[in-house]
């Protein structure tokens, strides 16, 4: 009877043993961790793969190109079916080619520190999310740490994230409404942590025209002295990055102010309204939403457009705050 | 085509006529508000809400959110004002079935997950501001489980050049908020993923 419950004992500490193994392996980092160690590795890590991306019935493959030579950080970004779009980066200089074979050159925003925003979400998680660790998944053949990251109201996304175990690299994200739905998904299918890339496959290609979006001095511009001012932001959200950036061939410059809660981030535009009648208006298009709205001042007329990852209700009640004033005339 | 549904509607009025109309009203509004209806019912049923019939379905809709267990979907009074702006729109345009992408209904029932490109939804340009959404003024989402982020196209093709400009406006922004989020907000390849798939995407509607 002894040796019995004996047996039984053994058998079930062996088999607890056994189903520890795996996850004794790596006890889970803490959610911050995983969130700074997250941030990092995409800007740190040499890497190539092939990702899907699916937001509703609409599904995109695209491959990605990663790699740190010399210092410098390289990253392509391919379109693989239907028409080809890229995303090429050199260091701080972007460079997009779109379908119709022109490409956009973004160079590097002037007095603003790239690393800002990603060093406050290490130093603290956005207090406006609940963050838990909910096991271990599997995706692209890998270890995953799955991670919810829940709002704490209904102003902004809330996000599923697997994270690789080995690299710290997001293997797949979801952004999800309040009712738990998914508004788009990005998985990686395929990744090579040692693709051992070289500075030619980073290339552009010949372009039949170029545009570029150069950074504008805005202290000697009439529309740097404009003030963006807002009465309502949603909790946590801060004013994170702004420049005042002219399109090639265009006649006025567009300023742009980034805000962020350190997860989720819109950017506010400011225009002269353009030639052609824009009305006041919304667009969505997955989470992504724009809104436009006319501001009339005694300097003219001016055109705001909001574009983020937020609620369509946050967009509207944050516009509807927007206020904009002419430091310079105040200053008279 | 519309001779086959007046005769489809003849056909079902009478072997309906038992019931009055209230309660055919109620019956056809609930069967809408379960996703019952068929694809071309909802056009229909969306075409001819009588703004009492709106009212109804809003109410139902919240009470059914509630009694789920749903937090109620915060559609705001301005976003289904733009809905009916739309469908009033459509009543008076070519059949839907004519032009199949255009067909407001059909890509409002299917919600914003299969709309590709950017879908342009205006509010009245008599209001100044847009209409705020307060917690108390929420109102249904008017289409069923699936379709709280309705996107609504109520541009008609003849003023797709100007569209097209703004679409050269919109991807330039588009551009340079993707760039902040994608270097700032730790999601990375998220941000350069959504616009590559945008671009794409963009020119294939």
């Amino acid at each position: 009877m002894l040796y019995r419950v004996l047996a039984v004992v053994v058998m079930c500490l062996s088999a607890f043993a056994f189903a520890e193994t795996p996850t004794q392996k790596q006890a889970a980092p803490s959610p911050q961790q995983l969130l700074q160690e997250m941030a990092k590795a995409v800007h740190d890590r040499d890497f190539s793969g092939r990702l899907v991306y699916v937001r509703g019935n609409d599904m995109s493959t695209l491959e990605v190109l990663h790699a740190r030579i010399d210092g410098r950080e390289y990253e392509r970004l391919t379109h693989l079916d239907g028409k080809l779009a890229e995303l090429i980066r050199h260091g701080e200089q972007l460079v997009c080619v779109h379908p119709d074979k022109t490409i956009t050159r973004l160079g590097g925003r002037a007095g603003v520190g790239p690393l800002a925003m990603q060093d406050q979400l290490a130093r603290s998680l956005p207090e406006q999310y609940e963050i838990k660790i909910d096991g271990q998944g599997r995706v692209a053949g890998r270890n995953a740490w799955m991670m919810h990251v829940l709002p704490g109201d209904g102003f902004r996304y809330g996000y599923r994230l697997w994270i690789d175990t080995e690299s710290y690299l997001m293997l797949r994200s979801e952004l999800v409404n309040e009712k738990g739905q998914a508004l788009e998904r990005l998985e990686f299918i395929s990744l090579d942590l040692s693709p051992n890339l070289k500075v030619e496959q980073f290339a552009v290609p010949a372009a039949i025209a170029e545009q570029a979006l150069e950074p504008v001095d805005a202290s000697v511009h009439p529309q740097g002295r404009l003030k963006l001012e807002t009465s309502w932001l949603p909790d946590g959200f801060v004013a994170a990055a702004g420049d005042l950036r002219l399109t090639s061939g265009e006649q006025s410059p567009v300023s742009s102010r980034a805000f962020s809660d350190g997860l989720a981030a819109f950017t506010v535009f400011v225009e002269r309204l353009p030639e052609q009648n824009v009305q006041d208006g919304m667009s969505q298009m997955g989470p992504t939403v724009a809104l436009t709205k006319r501001f009339t001042e005694e300097d003219g007329e001016w055109l705001v457009t909001l574009v983020g990852e937020v609620p369509p209700d946050t967009a509207l009640k944050v516009v509807a705050g927007l206020s904009l004033s002419n430091t310079l005339r105040d200053g008279e | 085509m519309g001779d086959t549904m007046s005769a489809e509607n003849t056909n079902a009025d009478a072997t309906q006529n038992a019931m009055t109309a209230e309660e055919r009203n109620r019956e056809t509004l609930s069967a809408l508000l379960d996703g019952e209806t068929s694809e071309l019912e909802t056009r229909r049923l969306l075409r001819d809400l009588s703004d009492g019939d709106a009212a109804q379905l809003a109410r139902w809709q919240l009470a059914s959110d509630l009694m789920q267990g749903h937090k109620a979907a915060p559609v705001s009074e301005s976003f289904n004002a733009g809905l009916m702006a739309a469908i009033q729109q459509e009543r008076h345009a070519r059949p839907a079935w004519m032009h199949p992408v255009a067909s407001l209904a059909v890509a409002a029932s299917v919600a914003v997950a299969t709309v590709v490109g950017w879908q342009y939804w205006e509010y009245s340009s008599a209001v100044d501001k847009p209409a705020l959404v307060s917690n108390d003024n929420r109102l249904p989402r008017l289409l069923g489980a699936d379709a709280e982020a309705v996107s609504l196209s109520i541009r008609s093709q003849a003023q797709s050049a100007a569209l097209q400009e703004e679409q050269e406006r919109m991807d330039a922004m588009m551009v340079r908020h993707s760039e902040f989020v994608s270097r700032h907000s730790g999601q990375g390849v998220m941000a350069s993923a959504r616009f590559v798939s945008q671009e794409a995407k963009k020119d294939e509607k």
